[in-house]
């Protein structure tokens, strides 16, 4: 794995910067872009949660459906503790909600990327790169990839009910 | 010919060894951060003078199954993928502090058939103190090659 460079920071820096999006003690970090507005859990509508969420959020005139991610990134079918609040987050393909333990902006200058080391991928993870923040780590993901990994655990979901029945 | 070495112990009687310049720095008590969806035997990294360091369970490459072990002791390892190129780092979880050891060419010897996880991840290995250890091949290990794959048996 090479140093860090300055390269390194100025490639991976959309103009807009990133946000952080606080999952227990994993930290999450996606393009500020991606995120739409932070709203309350205690808004989540919890009726008739779609496949692998929790419930549906209102965006506008949308009703978006909301995930809850462990720490480990799974997608859990219930709302988990310590989960205040919902980052509505924007790919090109849908809007949806993710509940957080908490979020924010931050700046360019105090993150700085790695590419994920290669004994450490796996096929199908959303996690694109590391990056240290605050002397912590953070994973860099994006609303693309985190959707692309929800649609991915329903259709294994609905791989394994049809194999059921 | 001789080489010099550094024995690792990983704990469980498991030992291989890496060349006397591949060890860099050992670090007690290392703080370390869990990479969600990452192989269950490189699920954790170090931050290192900067870098961000990928950690190498052995135990649990050798028995995927078993209860994670806590990480006292750990090993930062260099290497390169070939001439020329760029060093690269990783880092191992030990149980104890490593070794030093002479390596003669006299005692190099096969691993056992069913030791097929340490034959994944060694180079060649050696005769010590009538048990064949393996030569860590770091490039290998840390390149992705296993990834994904954890160890059927050891």
């Amino acid at each position: 794995m090479s140093q860090p460079t300055q390269k390194d920071r100025s490639a991976s820096l959309p103009e807009s910067g990133f946000a952080l999006l606080r999952v227990d003690q994993a930290s999450l970090v996606v393009p500020r872009d991606d995120i739409r507005i932070l709203e309350l859990t205690i808004d989540v509508d919890r009726n008739e949660p779609p496949s692998r969420g929790v419930g549906w959020i209102a965006f506008g005139p949308q009703r978006c459906p909301v995930y809850c991610p462990s720490q480990e990134l799974g997608w859990m079918d219930a709302v988990a503790e310590n989960r205040p609040v919902c980052a509505v987050v924007a790919s090109e393909q849908r809007i949806f909600g993710l509940l957080c333990s908490e979020a924010g902006l931050i700046a360019n200058d105090e993150i700085v990327f790695q590419e994920l080391p290669p004994a450490m991928a796996t096929p199908g993870s959303p996690i694109r790169r590391l990056a240290t923040y605050q002397g912590a780590l953070a994973c860099v993901s994006s609303a693309a990839d985190l959707l692309a990994d929800i649609l991915s655990a329903q259709a294994s979901d609905d791989l394994l009910l049809e194999e059921a029945t | 010919m001789e080489s010099i070495a550094w024995l690792l112990n990983f704990g469980n009687g498991q030992l291989a060894v890496v060349g006397r310049r591949e060890l860099l720095h050992l670090v007690p008590q290392p703080a370390l951060f869990e990479v969600p969806r990452a192989p269950r035997h490189c699920s954790r990294v170090l931050i290192w003078q900067d870098r961000i360091v990928p950690v190498w369970d052995m135990l649990a490459w050798l028995a995927p199954n078993s209860r994670a072990v806590n990480a006292s002791l750990l090993a930062v390892v260099g290497y390169q993928s070939g001439p020329r190129q760029v060093p690269r780092f990783g880092a191992v979880l030990l149980a104890e502090p490593p070794a030093r050891v002479v390596v003669a060419d006299t005692q190099a010897c096969e691993l056992p058939q069913d030791q097929s996880a340490w034959g994944r991840i060694a180079s060649s290995s050696f005769c010590h103190e009538e048990k064949p250890i393996g030569i860590l091949d770091l490039p290998l290990m840390f390149s992705g090659a296993c990834a994904g794959k954890p160890a059927a048996n050891n």
